[in-house]
């Protein structure tokens, strides 16, 4: 655990990132199970992994005892560790069981863990064998949502590459959104598309396993969320486009990120303007009332989701906060590129954690508000910190013209709880 | 290989953070990888205590398999006696560090720090 500090990569003008390595106090990739199982309704999530893993889900999920919810941990004993052959007849065996009882899954994701990983457990091979047995009717992919590979929503990130290659060959043009978002706002985004003449509109991840998108030299993607290494790759390996823009977040963010997408399907700018100069002025208007509360407040954000880059960028930029320091567990330069380009030269981002010295830091600096994990939030309002809990900006909705200010008034929302509680 | 939907018993290295959080002056080192934070929550979420439990974690990631975790551990153990200064050391490992087999009693012990150092034999 090397609290060392390196040196600033980054030259001249634009944001300053400083790489950290430490304790890292962020989730598992298994956690993105919570809203992807919610997102493709047909899917089940089987976990291969301790008690450890499904202590995690179960605490995380808020999982009630007589619930059957679409995912499970198929627990790792000591009788699986003496030989790898047993593990995987016992996986088979658990697998058959749990397609029998839940008819109704027509995919399963068999997910990788820490022990799974390092037991060497070949879960693409099982993925593969399972079906040949299930298939047509149950489609089985297998994808790691280990804490030792991925990085909470990197969970996704795996989850969606590992769908990649299950997209029929398309050479239709299409835009392809990629990254999970809520219902209403894919459906505000459809509209959107629509009224600007930008056709077929596709989401990955769908809504049923059974209706998978296309891929192919004809898709231009849209990435609705930044942390998608591995399936932006997966995707231009296809033969996809992937379009460098900001990401959805605000009424410029937006505005940006439906622009690229406009520029790539050559529309006219008069059209995009009828198309979204009302909605982008409501989103203004609505956010005028919190910029008030917010201008000038300064912002701590430690790492959790990779959203914190692009949030940082509409918070200064929309808000007129001071962002002091910008945790991220990882930064994509080229996703990011287009959002790094909009934040204040000499903005310190920081890659990667040492959470000790990074409270420290946060400690020195005092902050009038900090974004910060669950793990983090309690103790820190109880030294005197107000804080907003980092993961409610992956659970809400917050993309899109029309939740430009639900997003602002989260920020708001613990400032003004202070003024009311007088404590 | 057991389907498991719930379970009623949590990891026994939570158990062992639950000693470590009701006692005064004990700092527990955890040798374990990125994500078995997690176990923080119970603390300060559902018991919403106003500190963090007093646990130290290696947070492995894949590459630090490539290189060195035992050092990782000693580091941890290290910096947590530098940091909180606490009357006595715990040091154990969760159910993938022990997969590792990097002897955390060993590695403990062999720092040979001015406070008793207790390795915490966790069987799953």
């Amino acid at each position: 655990m090397n609290g060392a500090a390196l040196a600033p990569c980054n030259t001249t003008d634009g944001p300053q990132i400083v790489t950290e390595r430490g304790q890292r106090s962020v989730f598992c990739g298994l956690t993105g199970i919570v809203w992807l199982h919610r997102k493709i309704q047909d899917a089940f999530f089987l976990v291969v992994g301790s008690r450890t893993c499904a202590h995690l889900i179960q605490s995380a999920a808020g999982v009630m005892i007589f619930a059957e919810p679409r995912f499970a941990t198929a627990i790792i004993e000591e009788r699986d560790l003496a030989g790898m052959a047993d593990a995987n007849s016992e996986l088979d065996r658990v697998v058959t069981r749990l397609l029998e009882r839940r008819p109704d899954i027509r995919l399963l994701f068999l997910v990788g863990s820490c022990p799974s990983e390092v037991i060497k457990l070949d879960l693409s091979r099982a993925a593969a064998r399972l079906s040949g047995q299930f298939a047509p009717r149950v489609r089985i992919l297998n994808y790691s949502g280990s804490g030792i590979e991925t990085t909470f929503t990197q969970g996704e990130d795996a989850c969606l590459a590992a769908l990649v290659p299950a997209l029929p060959a398309s050479v239709a043009p299409q835009l392809l959104i990629a990254g999970s978002l809520a219902d209403v706002v894919e459906d505000q985004f459809v509209r959107l598309f629509e009224g600007l003449g930008i056709g077929p509109v596709a989401f990955l991840p769908p809504r049923r396993s059974t209706a998978l998108p296309g891929c192919g030299p004809g898709t231009i993607v849209l990435l609705a969320q930044p942390f998608l290494t591995d399936t932006a790759r997966a995707l231009t390996e296809r033969g996809a486009r992937v379009l460098p823009a900001p990401f959805p977040l605000g009424a410029e963010g937006t505005t940006l990120w439906l622009q690229a997408a406009a520029d790539a399907f050559a529309v006219d700018s008069a059209r995009f303007r009828g198309v979204t100069g009302q909605s982008r002025d409501r989103a203004q208007r609505a956010l005028a009332t919190y910029k008030v509360m917010l201008a000038g407040k300064r912002v701590f954000l430690f790492p959790d989701s990779q959203l914190e880059v692009p949030l940082a960028r509409f918070l200064v930029r929309e808000l007129g906060m001071q962002a002091i320091e910008v945790g991220t567990p990882y930064l994509h330069r080229a996703h990011l590129g287009p959002e790094l380009a909009l934040l204040p030269a000499g903005t310190r981002i920081t890659e990667g954690q040492h959470v000790d010295a990074q409270l420290e830091r946060a400690r020195a600096a005092r902050p009038d508000l900090t974004v910060c994990g669950l793990g983090l939030a309690n103790p820190l309002e109880a030294e005197g910190f107000t804080t907003k809990w980092s993961i409610e900006l992956v659970f809400t909705p917050i993309q899109g013209y029309e939740q430009s200010a639900d997003l602002a008034e989260l920020f708001a929302r613990p400032l003004v709880r202070r003024t009311r509680l007088a404590v | 290989m057991q389907l498991t939907l719930w379970t009623y018993e949590g990891p026994p290295h939570v158990g062992a953070m639950r000693i470590a959080t009701a006692m005064r002056g004990v700092h527990y080192v955890l040798h374990a990888p990125q994500g078995d934070t997690y176990a923080d929550l119970l603390f300060t979420m559902i018991e919403r205590r106003a500190e963090r439990p007093p646990v130290s974690y290696t947070t492995f990631q894949a590459r630090d398999l490539g290189s060195d975790t035992a050092g990782l551990l000693q580091n941890a153990i290290r910096e947590a006696h530098e940091r909180f200064h606490p009357e006595l050391l715990l040091v154990g490992a969760s159910c993938t560090a022990e997969l590792l087999q990097d002897d955390p009693a060993g590695l403990a012990l062999a720092l040979k720090l001015p406070i008793p150092v207790v390795p915490v034999e966790l069987k799953n």
